[in-house]
């Protein structure tokens, strides 16, 4: 991981990787949609709606997982100190926090169907909520740092402490009553048929790479504003 | 109950909440590498104080900049070793 500390050879594997990312995670989410929408069948209990799947269950896994790399890259800057870590997480924190926001909105707009209701506070849909204000509270301390393109030692730590959230939502279907169901997909196996199941493949892979062209995009931008910054500094004492 | 009314909110939500942070990254990625690499060049026309916010750096970089060690003349395209 140190061998990317230098910023020319992390940018030299960035710029040909992003279109790849890019076009490779829309060519995925589009397959997706397409057999989502058209190809699937209905779900005997749910209905149709359980369409609505192929865009909810990716929402929740970046907003899970883009704050758990932002944390990994948080720990990485405050023990490491490795140069790029900050950027990363602070690339991270925006798309991370519209996931979590689909996420949310999504499983609203499914629940009104299958459950009844557009809101209930049981311990997914709260665990989740306050994953989205973590989120905003990184972003607003991070914008508040006077690190250029990075982040303080306090959001750093921030961005660490706010993982503990992660296995609470991971855990939260498990340890209180909630009209979410329980984990359908684990180690062991699947509870949902695979003829509804495999369109979720093509949409979760093909938003996670979406996702990491975003962040590569958001590094790219950091690192070219940074060189701005030294450039103008370079010229105005000339 | 209709379903679709509501998948179809789900996946327009979706994929307007993609597209848009998708293009302002873009967007983002290519102002300023293009602004890092107007700057990058030699005998920059730019003063630092003029450059605050970033505003019309491209423009300016385009017409006017000298990129061959000619002075601060404005080169034309045929002359540009970049066009």
């Amino acid at each position: 991981m140190h061998g990317f500390a230098n910023p020319a050879r992390f940018l030299s594997i960035a710029k040909p990787l992003t279109p790849w990312l890019a076009w490779g995670g829309l060519l995925l989410i589009a397959i997706g949609a397409i057999a989502g929408l058209y190809f699937t069948p209905a779900d005997y209990l749910q209905g149709q709606s359980v369409r609505i799947m192929y865009v909810h269950v990716p929402a929740a896994w970046l907003g899970m997982g883009g704050w758990s790399g932002l944390a990994i890259a948080s720990l990485m800057q405050l023990v490491w100190r490795h140069p790029l870590s900050g950027i990363a997480a602070r690339a991270i924190a925006v798309p991370g926090a519209l996931f979590t926001a689909i996420c949310l909105a999504t499983g609203s707009i499914w629940g009104r169907p299958t459950w009844g209701t557009w809101w209930e506070w049981d311990g997914r849909m709260t665990s989740m909520l306050v994953l989205l204000f973590l989120y905003f509270g990184y972003i607003a301390l991070a914008n508040a740092s006077e690190e250029r393109g990075s982040v303080s030692r306090v959001t750093a730590i921030f961005g660490l402490v706010g993982a503990v959230n992660i296995p609470i939502i991971n855990r939260s279907v498990v340890w209180w009553n909630s009209l979410h169901q329980k984990a359908s997909i684990t180690l062991q196996g699947s509870t949902i048929d695979g003829s509804i199941l495999w369109p979720l493949g093509f949409t979760t892979l093909g938003f996670s790479l979406l996702f990491g062209a975003i962040v590569l995009m958001r590094m790219r931008a950091a690192l070219a504003e940074i060189k701005v910054d030294a450039r103008l500094k370079r010229m105005a004492a000339a | 109950m209709n379903h679709w009314p509501f998948i179809i909110a789900a996946y327009g939500l979706t994929l307007l909440g993609t597209a848009g942070v998708t293009m302002w990254a873009f967007a983002s990625m290519r102002r300023a590498e293009a602004l890092a690499s107007a700057l990058r060049r030699p005998s920059s026309p730019f003063v630092p104080g003029e450059v605050e916010g970033h505003g019309d750096i491209s423009k300016g970089v385009s017409t006017s900049l000298d990129t061959n060690g000619l002075g601060d003349a404005p080169i034309s395209s045929d002359q540009d070793p970049r066009a």
